[in-house]
């Protein structure tokens, strides 16, 4: 088991550090400068080059770069806001994102549990078509989509929530992009339970279980339930990641103050640190929330541990 | 017994060939996914897409990119259709045709704030929107198999360093990827493409390689070995076919996310410049006046919610008429 979690360590390490010189590459190749005046003379770029250690060679900036970003210090901003440590910008930002995406995780991951239970148990009656199709749609269209739609006819046709974010009512505001948010995670999860939960239902220790008295209810919510919910595990963590990559749109719509927002915004206005920053935050996260789960998975399935070995 | 053993997917008194040799494989999928009303309603929803998109110009006098500064914002107006109450050009109770003194003319999905065609608009972004789609497909089919089969049947150092580089460009998130590439190089539809050509066939190669790994193994591949057949002939017209259902389905299944893909990029500013339409853009532009002039981002909305919803609706079909495990 050591060995497997090592190796998928060091694995993830290297991606890592890949990804971080791919991103610096990628950005030293980007047209124009990061200081977009044209007022400004040849030898006042060339302080300001100096300033920011600009006009070290590419390799030296680098391994600066790569120590500074493992330690947390993504440099400053250029253009969003002049000279801001983009730590600090980060800091205000970043958990209005992870409210975001959790509540709308919680939304997702309650609802889905309960279509999908009703699917499997009602099986055979009008339900399990009716949640298939819900599914189907939360699947195929895009979260903003359905942003667009709950702006329009619940927070504007009948007013009752605000449109935009304000900092004055953070839950009341954003409500609204969650439920919106949490369609695609809601639809996926309800799909995987019904599947699972068919499955469960159709076994033997069930058929025990009910025949040993126990009511319907309770053999579902005590017996069916933990094993089929078991598996779910692994589809959540990585959907966490994806849901607040996927809110970037979502975020600017409502005018929400997140990273999401922040990412487009700096896009527009060729920030290219932040872009960097925000790049390399949501690939750590992407890349550290799978290595957990593969290691979870490896501690609850053993069979991936000794493929591991291998 | 009867509660748990019953017959799925074929009638009872369907009488069998007794070679089965009669039913070509194609046809018996073909059956299959015609039975299926989802995937039905998808490949007809995806067919008149198609249509709307090249023939609905010839349907419309306006071009997409004729600006019109006396014919901005107007509502929506079809023939025909007018009569019942929706797309009769009224805002507010009030006739805008007949306030801006052109009664005759008929914008059928209204126009946007430079007065341009909407309809003609929609229309040039679903051919945008498509033409992602089959861009991402071929990248798939071409990059995404030649790739994941050297991997599989190669095996050893080479697949070692392959599978790193898949694992690297795996672990950045596709829409990171996506939006630095469209930061260094000018937005536009080659730049999109190029972004599809970096991100779009990892996925496919994985399940490619994978088949390969356990069909290789096969004796007919061994006996083919034998007998000198070159690689390329092993791998393509030997192994190839016999992946073919699991690739198709792949494929169909990596549209939705490029044309998701190329939205997202239209929504942040890097998609296609103006006057150029893509249904992504049309949407970005239309959120803008969304309280106002609802229409602007209604319909492009809906046009791409059909095409994503018919690709995938036609994505599991034909997975469901592929893969016998699926019956039930």
């Amino acid at each position: 088991m050591r060995k497997y979690v090592c190796k998928r360590i060091l694995i993830s390490a290297f991606t890592l550090v890949v990804i971080v010189l791919v991103m610096f590459l990628m950005m030293e190749l980007m047209p124009g400068t990061p200081f977009n005046d044209e007022k400004l003379e040849a030898e006042q770029i060339a302080v300001l080059y100096q300033k920011y250690g600009l006009d070290q060679p590419v390799l030296v900036r680098f391994g600066k770069y790569l120590a500074n970003m493992l330690k947390g210090d993504f440099g400053v901003s250029y253009v969003l806001a002049k000279n801001m440590n983009i730590t600090d910008l980060l800091a205000n930002r970043f958990p209005v994102s992870i409210r975001i995406a959790v509540i709308s995780m919680i939304m997702g991951t309650v609802s889905g549990i309960l279509l999908g239970t009703l699917a499997a148990v009602f099986h055979d009656s009008i339900l399990d078509p009716i949640v298939s199709v819900i599914s189907m749609l939360g699947n195929s269209i895009p979260s903003y989509v359905f942003a667009l739609g709950l702006m329009y006819f619940v927070a504007y046709k009948a007013g009752l929530l605000p449109i935009l974010y304000s900092a004055k009512t953070p839950i009341r505001s954003i409500l609204l992009p969650c439920v919106a948010l949490s369609m695609t995670s809601m639809s996926n999860i309800a799909r995987f339970t019904r599947t699972q939960m068919i499955e469960v239902l159709n076994s033997d220790y069930i058929l025990l279980a009910e025949s040993q008295g126990n009511s319907k209810v309770r053999v579902i919510i005590k017996h069916a339930m933990r094993n089929s919910l078991i598996p779910l595990m692994t589809i959540i963590a990585p959907m966490l990641v994806s849901l607040m990559l996927g809110s970037t749109i979502t975020e600017s719509m409502f005018s929400i103050p997140g990273i999401g927002s922040l990412l487009i915004q700096a896009i527009q206005v060729n920030d290219y640190n932040v872009v960097i920053s925000l790049a390399f935050i949501y690939s750590a996260l992407y890349i550290g929330v799978m290595l957990i789960v593969d290691i979870l998975y490896g501690i609850v399935d053993p069979r991936i541990r000794i493929a591991g070995k291998k | 017994m009867d509660e748990k053993f019953k017959i799925v997917g074929a009638e009872l008194n369907q009488t069998v060939q007794k070679d089965y040799t009669d039913i070509p494989r194609w046809k018996d999928i073909l059956y299959r996914f015609t039975r299926n009303k989802g995937s039905l309603i998808g490949a007809i929803a995806i067919v008149l897409v198609i249509a709307f998109a090249f023939l609905g110009p010839l349907l419309s006098p306006y071009t997409y990119d004729a600006v019109d500064t006396k014919r901005q914002n107007m509502p929506p107006r079809i023939p025909v259709v007018e009569n019942l109450g929706i797309f009769d050009g009224y805002r507010n109770g009030v006739d805008v045709y007949e306030q801006k003194d052109c009664k005759d003319e008929y914008h059928y999905f209204g126009t946007d704030t430079l007065g341009r065609d909407l309809w003609a608009r929609v229309c040039y972004g679903t051919r945008i929107s498509l033409y992602i789609a089959l861009v991402a497909v071929l990248i798939d089919m071409v990059i995404g198999i030649t790739y994941g089969m050297v991997c599989g049947y190669f095996g050893g150092a080479v697949d070692i360093i392959l599978q790193r580089i898949v694992e690297v460009i795996n672990g950045i998130p596709q829409l990171v990827v996506v939006t630095l590439l469209m930061v260094i190089l000018k937005p536009g539809l080659f730049t999109i493409t190029l972004a599809l050509l970096i991100t779009s066939w990892i996925g496919m190669s994985r399940v490619v390689r994978a088949q390969v790994l356990q069909l290789k193994e096969q004796e007919y591949i061994l006996a083919s070995r034998t007998l000198g057949t070159p690689i390329p002939v092993i791998l393509f017209k030997e192994i190839l076919p016999n992946t073919m259902g699991q690739v198709i389905i792949l494929a169909m299944m990596s549209v939705p996310s490029a044309i998701f893909t190329e939205s997202f990029l239209s929504f942040v500013g890097l998609g296609i410049p103006a006057p150029l339409a893509s249904l992504g853009s049309l949407i970005s532009t239309g959120f803008d006046n969304i309280l106002t002039y609802p229409y602007q981002v209604a319909i492009p909305v809906v046009i791409f919610s059909i095409l994503m919803v018919s690709f995938n609706l036609t994505a599991d079909g034909l997975r469901d008429a592929m893969d016998p495990r699926m019956w039930q």
